[in-house]
């Protein structure tokens, strides 16, 4: 018989990974070389108890799979008595390794009081919470992965946050999503010119690679809407939206109403059958107040409806179709019930924001250059080795440029010159 | 800055060092109960490890009681004045020493009782280098007896419970002590003399850090000092973020009954536990593992220890046990690093056993490019 005592740790005070079936194994058996060699390292250390694996025989079909292997372990850590947040002397952490090592191992803390702090992966489900121990790809970390490094670097996300100074002035504010979707390159002045042309370079299965910018694009088969959010101090995203409806519940708590903004989107141009057969994509920015400081960050999202407007907003009965199906849509004047919406898929893009001068001078490391950013350069020449120059200095972010040679391209230039075939017979300069 | 006070594995007994910012080192008790021929004795070779952070002299030794557990082997590793024998080799030098008023009177000892009582005796008739605790009747009646003692001349070598102890302040040391135990009775006039010294030991951090040193006393001495605490209103002196437990988690220091799962505590020791410790404070327990069952009269107390881990558990704190840190198989020194700043954080020895040598880089980025 288990009484529970008020604040007692019983097992209910921890969650369960939302697996469907998994069979316990010893540390020996686990498949997954990465697993074992972690839950030997955890076994053979000091300050972690409680070691046990198990392995997925029954998953969700989404991040976790048969063949996943899962170890769960208390962890002690050295955390002061005093804290910024309520991270405990002892923690009860699962790991999950994904079957074909193809993602970076899940860490979840499992107790259900443990807190909302910065630096989660934000999951399709809300508990437990995902740690985001590292920013880099796991192609990147794979080259140097040691468990126990690993074990370190978890005991140190955690003793860092516990203090309440894992959080760095250059990490963005809110949790991590996770952008399994395809990517999004959008111009870096997106946010406040139109018009917007968005446009598909490829695809591959269901991850969509697209660009965004002002360029009219003949192909654009997305309707671009920007929206922007109220400056919040917490994160207001614990969870990856699936739909429109969780996406539109969100947005409410930064002042957007994500429903009413489709509305003259879609009404207003209700004749125009080139809009309404496109697909919605929402770029949303989320001003955040940094706590304890005035540094707003500007984090960007980018969704894409899986529907085009006129499904959507036949979904939210801003509109209806015509009885012939083929003539023009008409209003009806009903309210529209944001949770309809739920039956809008929408996916996740992660967002790349195009490149400019000022960040082209970053990305080279030549951030010390800046006040010679604008000089103006005169260059005489641009063959083989000038045109290297030019472009090697141009593509840094520095400089404005005349370049004088009176040469055109030829064939046999091609073997040394910056241009290409393209540039055959235009001047050099 | 950082202090430390560290708890050693040596079984069900008690050794605590307590290192200041300013390089003083006090130690409490001093017990080295490892058999050194049994290469199945887990308990820490004490003298070698003490040798590894201690390499001058203590500024203070204090014996809380001279029982066994609390003394054993101490004439082989310090340097004592009474007598050559105890002068020879690497001895560490006592500055002050501190100890019960009933070890200078007591009769009948033997062995290293005998070697602590005669080693307090003769720096108490020097007048230097000793504290007494406690002025019961007994002392000044020994003191009476001897030719070459005026109690008089001693009265100041003498603390007394609720009193801080001379020498340590917060401002300059970094730490006080306030004694609660030995203490005379001054109404019914009651020696309490066959104590042990029990402190509160309360550092400068930011948090005050307090460290209670329960050494090996009763549940009705607790109920004792409970009552009196509370009736000079000294509350706060109870107040603690460390308890040192009493008698290696024996059911006898919570109440007059084992229990069947758990000690039920008698009111005055519910009362210190549960409303005087802080949030997210710590549980020593200076013993061997618990057991799991009843089969050893002899503590730790299954039923105990279950109601420490309750209290530390409520508080979001934890319960340590000395023989058990960090793991069963190899013990190790128990240490609270007790930060100016951020107050009272268990040690963790980086992982030495790391089988491959990896590049330590931050793990998450935010290296300033």
């Amino acid at each position: 018989m288990s009484t529970k005592h008020p604040g007692q740790v019983m097992e209910s005070d921890y969650y369960e990974l939302p697996v469907k079936q998994s069979l316990q194994t010893g540390v020996n058996d686990l498949k997954i070389d990465k697993a074992r060699d972690f839950a030997l390292t955890l076994s053979a250390g000091t300050f972690v108890d409680n070691v046990i694996c198990y392995t997925i025989i029954e998953g969700d079909n989404r991040l976790f799979n048969v063949g996943d292997e899962i170890v769960t372990f208390d962890i002690h850590l050295d955390i002061s008595q005093k804290v910024v947040n309520d991270i405990r002397y002892t923690e009860r952490l699962a790991v999950q390794f994904p079957v074909n090592d193809d993602a970076i191992p899940w860490v979840y803390a499992l107790r259900t009081s443990f807190p909302l702090v910065l630096h989660r992966h934000s999951m399709y489900f809300e508990n437990p919470v995902c740690l985001c121990i590292y920013e880099q790809s796991y192609d990147d970390l794979k080259l140097e992965w040691r468990s126990q490094k690993f074990i370190d670097d978890i005991r140190s996300w955690l003793v860092l946050t516990s203090q309440g100074t894992l959080h760095q002035e250059d990490q963005p504010l809110e949790p991590f999503l996770i952008f399994n979707d395809g990517k999004i390159v959008l111009s870096n002045d997106i946010e406040n010119k139109e018009p917007v042309y968005v446009y598909l370079v490829s695809q591959k299965g269901s991850k969509v690679n697209l660009v965004a910018n002002h360029i009219y694009h003949p192909q654009s088969e997305y309707h671009y809407l920007f929206l922007k959010g109220s400056p919040q101090e917490h994160g207001i995203i614990n969870k990856s939206p699936e739909n429109l409806y969780d996406l539109h519940e969100f947005l409410l708590t930064a002042g957007i109403d994500l429903v009413e903004s489709l509305r003259p989107v879609i009404t207003d141009d209700v004749n125009n059958r080139l809009l309404i057969n496109k697909k919605l994509l929402l770029v949303v920015q989320l001003p955040k107040i940094a706590a304890n400081s005035d540094r707003i960050e500007h984090d960007f999202y980018c969704f894409l409806c899986h529907d085009n407007l006129k499904t959507i907003g036949i979904n939210q009965n801003f509109i209806s179709e015509a009885p012939d199906k083929s003539l023009g849509l008409v209003f009806p004047k009903v309210d529209s019930d944001p949770s309809k919406a739920a039956f809008i898929r929408i996916s996740i893009l992660s967002p790349y924001i195009n490149i400019s001068k000022d960040l082209a001078l970053l990305y080279s490391g030549n951030k010390q250059y800046k006040e010679i950013q604008q000089t103006k350069i005169c260059q005489i020449g641009t063959g083989a080795l000038g045109s290297e120059l030019f472009m090697n200095m141009a593509k840094s972010g520095l400089g404005t440029w005349s370049l004088i040679d009176e040469d055109i391209m030829l064939p046999h230039n091609l073997v040394r010159h910056q241009l290409d075939n393209n540039d055959i017979l235009n001047s050099k300069s | 800055m950082e202090q430390k006070i560290t708890f050693y594995p040596i079984g069900n007994a008690d050794t605590t060092l307590i290192e200041l910012s300013n390089d003083q080192k006090v130690l409490v008790d001093y017990a080295d109960m490892r058999c050194k021929d049994d290469p199945n004795d887990k308990r820490i070779d004490l003298p070698a490890e003490l040798n590894k952070v201690v390499k001058k002299d203590y500024d203070v030794v204090c014996f809380t009681h001279c029982d066994n557990d609390h003394i054993c082997g101490f004439s082989d590793f310090f340097y004592l004045q009474h007598a050559t024998v105890y002068q020879s080799g690497e001895r560490k030098k006592i500055k002050e020493l501190w100890v019960p008023a009933s070890i200078l009177t007591e009769t009948n000892l033997t062995g290293e009782a005998r070697i602590l009582r005669s080693e307090a005796r003769y720096r108490l008739k020097n007048k230097s280098g000793i504290l007494v605790f406690s002025r019961p009747k007994k002392l000044k009646e020994w003191c009476d007896q001897q030719e070459d003692i005026c109690y008089d001349d001693i009265r100041h070598l003498i603390v007394d419970a609720g009193q801080l102890v001379p020498g340590f302040t917060l401002a300059g040391s970094g730490i006080e002590f306030f004694v609660h135990s030995p203490f005379v009775s001054g109404t019914e006039n009651v020696d309490r003399n066959c104590e042990a010294i029990v402190m509160q030991a309360t550092f400068n951090d930011s948090c005050k850090t307090k460290v209670i040193l329960g050494s090996d006393i009763n549940h009705e001495v607790w109920s004792d000092i409970v009552k009196v605490t509370r009736h000079f209103k000294n509350d706060e002196r109870l107040a603690w973020d460390i308890f040192h437990i009493s008698h290696h988690s024996s059911y006898t220091s919570l109440g007059p009954e084992k229990g069947v799962n758990e000690t039920v505590p008698n009111d005055n020791v519910k009362w210190l536990f549960e409303t005087m410790g802080n949030g997210r404070s710590r549980i020593v327990s200076p013993s061997w593992s618990i057991p799991t069952n009843d089969d050893d009269v002899q503590p730790p107390h299954r039923q105990a220890a279950a109601y420490y881990k309750r209290v530390a558990n409520n508080k979001q704190g934890e319960f340590r046990v000395t023989m058990d840190h960090p793991t069963k198989n190899k013990p190790e020194p128990l240490t609270y690093i007790i930060d100016s700043y951020s107050c009272a954080r268990l040690f963790i020895k980086a992982a030495a056993a790391i089988s491959f040598p990896y590049e330590h880089k931050t793990s998450r980025a935010g290296d300033g490019k």
